[in-house]
């Protein structure tokens, strides 16, 4: 029967032979080559079994019935476990262990022989620390939870097991700290989880998009990390991971809007150089939502406010552009995103180059043609290098200055103020899991501040474990 | 990390919804001018009858805790009489909403955009408080918690410019009270209504407020911006002096445009557009809430969403077809015999309330005095 | 929600945006002047337009900066607008620097011809107003500069500004003069060009000819509330400064107390000048009291110091010299206040400040009485160093 439903798969592997139990039982394994260790099959389920005389002197009195018992004091694999359904045993084979059957007996038994090749655990490639710990995630559940628990010896922190994608079948596990999550929340999760069917889940992008709060916004309320480090330190404060199998990528809810902003290495640094980083960041973020609408507004509705020399020299480069100064930005900043994009999908050695021309070949020859104003590269520079530095909103930063940018092109400043409320109401509207989105900021909480716009030096928050909640 | 209850007030809330109400509009006025360079002693004695006021709004919070003030006129003055009253309630924060509202589109479309249509500045604002509105309270509050750093920094920078550029004069506030008390006290009434008294739009408000911060927050809060528009009435003598105060249409931006330090800070006329749109913003939004408020009561609505659509077009409506122009409206809002009275029944219902309330107890006391003998 | 946002975006961009001024379509007004016209009632408004294409690099150095345009209107805004039948691009005014108005214009009142200026959100308050001492407005604006500033009214705007270490001269921005007009007890003095004949010598190979057209920052403008009524020549407008703390950082000029016959000056670094009305029995008496602290900057005559004391001695009798020499000119001052019977110097603010029941009772007489008052001045002077010297040197 077994055979039916695998059979005619070519990786999974049948095997049958005579068991020396008590007497010879006729006994056959079958498992998934691609994913078990050969030796570990013939190390702990062959040997033991088929040596005869072996097992007499361990089991002479046992009941024929208690097989599990019996096996497990014969085969000396490191997790067993019985089984009863065809279902059950299909799921096992499937996801790496060795099932055992044996002549005469209504149940199988699932040996732990797991043995995936995998990725080396290596350093991140979203989230690149100067300072700070060079491992990453891996495809593997089984290695990530294993790198989460190595930074938290704590029986506290828990992982729970479920099973995701009625085709896919992945594994997801549950991380949270007992005694510092709040109930409430990791209940909330849970149901979350429960109340999605996916087909298939490949990447943890498949769930968050499922049990986000607001599915249409633009902002991200879940958060992910690469790095074990951050994700310890997210569990540490109170927050739940979901971790999925096949993928280096930790969902951590709640998420709030600062998180964004900040990396795990602020807390690596010494105060002084953190602090200024995060001021740095918060200003990159104005400056590449704000730049281009700014610019636009001032050149082309209020050359009033721009000092009088400064406006000499941009008039005077603006006088042989033949666009308006919207039409500009646009052309401008569509070609950016087209570098950039480029830049990210090309193969690793052109990339850069392909950047460098972009950057400095077809700007400065724009310019040289007079299709763009010299102010006007610049001003897309700034915006698009402030933008480099916060790469967790990357889709939020373009919508938002796309947006401000039309507002601004349709009227000036008032436009920009415009935009920006409703910009600002709907963050404030946002909720990550019952949280608010603009947590430690507004709601405001002076508590919450370390985190937010300042870091303040370790040894100050003595208590920072429960603090940080 | 903490779960918050979306439909409760923080502290800090209640403090910059307050602040920015108090501040709101007092950008585009010289308050008190009449009183001449005595405006500013004007502004605190306002405050300071402001603050009787405030005591009797915040008694009411502490007698009647948990409940909004169109309930409050339920239980204290029977349904029918209240029913009336709150829909007048409801009629006076929407004039109050439709002139904040005006007033904010007229200054926009006579400093920003002298040619786009009052009609385009209008609808889009409208349309954007709708949708703050439209996302409740927590929204209306987390935003002005957001805001209100961001408006204090620009108007302290303004000031503290303005102090710093050459045409500071402080030999411009003397001499102090030339003519007597008589100016000014003249001036204090139209200054109590506005802004301080209007602080009855909060009696709305305070169910959503922890009931022991009330009294604190808003005390703190209406002497902050007290100061503040003090502060603002003062930079304003000192820099254009009284003449040219009296007769500007926006003083402020007046005494914004003549800075000019070094060349670099010159030209802020940004920072004063920021702040009149925050503190236009939220004086109209809190009006135009409180006014939600009043009649998803009255008809007992479930979608409020419903209601601010409604009350929202109902505001850019009546500002646009019976507000005509600034000048007219400055002088209705200034001088017209109904419009002040207005203000003063408004504001002093809560009085009588108030005794009411006090005399009720009293009964109760005697009541039960009366019985335990 | 957002989509709602989109739509209106989308509607705004598509229906025209109504006050967008691209940078190429508008010329920055860095300057105006307002001249009296031909016909009675007629205006001259000059506005002068800055060129950019004339800063960009690389362009000759022949091109102009600015163009200089002119219409003829019976309000200033409609001589604002005429300009657009002969210029080709809309007129920006939130860079002017500077408001010249001519002279015979200023007779009639400045008030009217301000009006449309600072009812303009784009005209700011802080620009300079200037008169065209002898001149027309457009006069001023047309003289070819002759300072580093490519732009004219930059270089004008220069030399006004240039008025804190030399205080030959009274300058005052448009908003200074409408607190003080629209005070009591005080007249301006308003800002003054003229015009006069420089020799150029060839170095500059200005190709205007030998002798050419320039213009000069002196003396100040009289006003009898926002009519002109006279003028100051140097000396009186130093008093004027000093009375009114105008004198932030001038040189004043005495006579060596070493050398006979020898000039020195000495630079001031701070003064106070502070008016005190007293009441007598029926009068009113003011002191003007001037507190300056100097430093010598410079002694042309010859001689030797040997002693601490001698220094000390040195230095105050040069203080004594600097003191009498600001009573002077304080003096001065004054006597041209009454002479035009015009109270420029602020007296009467000060009388308010103090008395304001006083004030009230005099105010309507009170320019007609500035003849008859006591007006005393006393300068105190303090000095404070004689530069890298101790006194001057001699030849042995």
């Amino acid at each position: 029967m077994l055979q039916e439903r695998l059979g005619i798969n070519d990786d999974i592997v049948f095997r049958s032979f005579d068991a020396q139990i008590i007497g010879p039982i006729r006994a056959f394994i079958c498992y998934n080559s691609g994913l078990v260790g050969q030796a570990m099959i013939h190390e702990h389920i062959l040997k033991p079994l088929m040596e005869v005389g072996n097992n007499e002197r361990r089991a002479p009195d046992t009941s024929i019935n208690q097989l599990s018992l019996a096996l497990s004091q014969i085969l000396n694999a490191s997790s067993v476990r019985e089984i009863r359904t065809i279902e059950e045993a299909t799921n096992e084979i499937l996801s790496g262990q060795t099932a055992l059957f044996l002549d005469g007996f209504d149940s199988a038994l699932s040996i732990e022989t797991r043995d995936v090749e995998h990725r080396p655990i290596s350093e991140p490639a979203t989230e690149a620390v100067v300072r700070g710990p060079r491992e990453g995630f891996t495809e593997m559940i089984e290695l990530n939870t294993a790198l989460i628990r190595r930074k938290i010896t704590n029986p506290d922190l828990v992982f729970e097991k479920m099973t995701l994608g009625s085709k896919t079948k992945t594994k997801i596990r549950l991380a949270y700290m007992k005694g510092i999550a709040d109930p409430d929340l990791v209940a909330e999760v849970k149901t979350r989880l429960s109340r999605i069917s996916p087909n298939s889940v490949l990447e943890s992008g498949y769930l968050e998009q499922l049990i986000e709060d607001h599915p249409f916004t633009i902002f991200p309320t879940i958060g992910n990390s690469e790095r074990p480090d951050s994700v310890a330190m997210k569990l540490l404060e109170g927050k739940v991971a979901i971790l999925c199998d096949g993928t280096p990528f930790v969902l951590i809810v709640p998420h709030f809007f600062v998180e964004s902003l900040h990396v795990s290495e602020d807390y690596y640094m010494r105060p002084y150089i953190a602090n200024f980083v995060i001021l740095l960041r918060y200003i990159a973020l104005l400056l590449t939502v704000y730049t281009p609408a700014l610019y636009v507004s001032l050149t082309s509705y209020h050359q009033g406010m721009i000092p009088t020399i400064l406006l000499t020299t941009i008039a005077a480069t603006e006088e042989r552009v033949p666009f308006p100064v919207i039409l500009e930005v646009i052309l401008i900043g569509v070609a950016f995103e087209l570098i950039r994009e480029a830049g990210i999908r090309m193969p690793r050695p052109i990339g850069s180059a392909m950047t460098i021309v972009g950057a400095l070949i077809i700007g400065e020859a724009a310019v040289q043609a007079g299709l763009v104003s010299a102010p006007m590269v610049i001003n897309m520079a700034v915006t698009g290098i402030s933008g480099i530095l916060i790469p967790a909103l990357n889709s939020v930063v373009l919508f938002t200055r796309i947006f401000l940018l039309l507002l601004a092109g349709g009227l000036g400043f008032y436009g920009i103020l415009i935009g920006s409320l409703i910009i600002v109401s709907h963050i404030c509207s946002l909720q990550s899991f019952g949280y608010p989105y603009l947590s430690p900021i507004a709601p405001f909480r002076s508590k919450g501040w370390n985190n937010t716009f300042m870091r303040i030096p370790i040894r100050l928050k003595k208590k920072w474990l429960r603090q940080g909640r | 990390m903490e779960r918050i209850q979306t439909t409760r007030l923080t502290k800090t809330q209640l403090l910059s919804m307050i602040t920015l109400y108090e501040i709101g509009s007092t950008t585009l006025f010289a308050m008190g001018i009449g009183a001449k360079q005595d405006a500013w002693v004007v502004v605190l004695l306002a405050m300071l009858v402001g603050f009787l006021l405030l005591w009797v709004y915040t008694d009411i919070a502490r007698r009647m805790p948990g409940a909004g003030w169109e309930e409050i006129l339920d239980s204290v003055l029977g349904k029918w009489l209240a029913a009336p009253l709150i829909f007048f309630y409801a009629c006076y924060f929407f004039y109050d909403a439709c002139l904040n509202f005006f007033e904010f589109g007229e200054i926009i479309h006579l400093h920003l955009l002298s040619n786009t249509p009052t009609l385009v500045i209008n609808s889009v604002f409208a349309v954007t408080v709708m949708y703050m509105l439209a996302l409740g309270l927590a929204v209306l509050a987390r935003t002005s918690e957001l805001l209100m750093p961001i408006f204090l920094v620009f108007l302290l920078f303004t000031l503290f410019f303005a102090v710093i550029s050459r045409h500071f004069e402080v030999s411009q506030l003397l001499p102090v009270l030339s003519d007597g008390m008589a100016p000014v006290l003249k001036e204090v009434p139209t200054t109590v209504t506005f802004p301080f008294g209007e602080t009855a739009v909060f009696l709305f408000y305070w169910k959503y407020a922890e009931r022991n911060q009330i009294r604190s927050t808003a005390f703190r809060s209406v002497g902050f911006a007290g100061l503040l528009i003090t502060a603002m009435q003062i930079v304003i003598i000192t820099v254009l002096g009284p003449g040219l105060a009296a007769n500007a249409t926006l003083p402020l931006m007046e005494v914004v445009l003549s800075i000019n330090i070094g060349e670099i800070l010159t030209n802020l006329d940004v920072l004063l557009v920021v702040m009149i749109f925050i503190g236009g913003l939220f004086k109209m939004s809190i009006n135009y809430f409180a006014v939600v408020l009043a009649l998803s009561y009255l008809f007992r609505a479930t979608n409020r969403v419903v209601i601010v659509i409604i009350t929202g077009i109902g505001i850019l409506w009546y500002s646009m077809a019976h507000l005509e122009t600034l000048p007219r409206q400055r002088w209705i809002a200034g001088k017209e015999l109904i419009w002040q009275m207005d203000h003063y029944i408004y504001q002093l219902i809560p009085l009588l309330v108030w005794i009411l309330l006090v005399l009720n107890k009293k009964r109760m006391a005697g009541r039960e005095a009366e019985g335990a003998s | 929600m957002k989509r709602i946002g989109l739509i209106i975006c989308s509607l705004l961009i598509l229906t025209g945006c109504w006050d967008k001024r691209e940078l190429k379509k508008i010329g920055i007004v860095t300057a105006i002047g307002v001249d009296k016209g031909s016909d009675p009632g007629d205006l001259i408004f000059t506005a002068q337009v800055m060129d950019p294409t004339a800063l960009e690099e690389g362009t000759s150095p022949e091109k102009a900066s600015v163009e200089l345009v002119s219409s003829t209107g019976k309000t200033v805004f409609e001589g604002l607008r005429k300009l657009l039948q002969d210029f080709d691009r809309r007129g920006y005014y939130a860079h002017n620097k500077i408001i010249v108005v001519s002279e015979k214009l200023a007779k009639e009142g400045l008030l009217p011809v301000l009006d449309m200026m600072k009812r303009s959100i784009e005209v700011k308050s802080y620009v300079w107003l200037c008169i065209a001492k002898g001149t027309e407005a457009r006069k001023v604006l047309g003289v070819k500069q002759e300072g580093i500033e490519n732009v004219q009214a930059n270089y004008l705007k220069g030399i006004v500004e240039n008025k804190r270490s030399n205080f030959n001269s009274a300058t005052l921005t448009m908003l200074e003069f409408y607190k003080i007009v629209l005070g009591s007890g005080r007249h301006p003095v308003v800002t003054t060009f003229s015009i006069v004949k420089k020799e150029s010598l060839p170095v500059e190979e200005k190709e205007l000819g030998p002798v050419t057209d320039h213009v000069r920052l002196s003396g100040g403008t009289v006003f009898q509330k926002d009519k002109l009524v006279g003028f100051l020549n140097e000396v009186e407008t130093r008093g004027y400064n000093w009375t009114v703390g105008r004198a932030e950082n001038g040189i004043i000029p005495i006579p060596s107390v070493i050398d006979e016959g020898k000039p020195a000056s000495i630079e001031i670094i701070s003064t106070e000048a502070k008016i005190k009305p007293e009441m007598k029995a029926r009068s009113v008496s003011f002191t003007i009291e001037i507190n300056e602290r100097i430093v010598l900057v410079e002694d042309q005559g010859l001689g030797e110091i040997k002693t601490d004391q001698q220094w000390f001695l040195y230095l105050e009798k040069v203080e004594r010299e600097a003191a009498k020499k600001t009573e002077r000119e304080v003096e001065k001052a004054v006597r041209k206040a009454k002479e035009l019977r015009t109270d420029f110097l602020g007296l009467g603010s000060a009388l308010n400040k103090k008395y304001p029941k006083t004030w009230k009772k005099m105010e309507d007489q009170w320019d007609r009485e500035l003849p008859d008052l006591e007006v005393n001045v006393k300068a105190n002077v303090r000095i404070v160093g004689s530069g890298e010297l101790r006194g001057p040197l001699k030849a042995k």
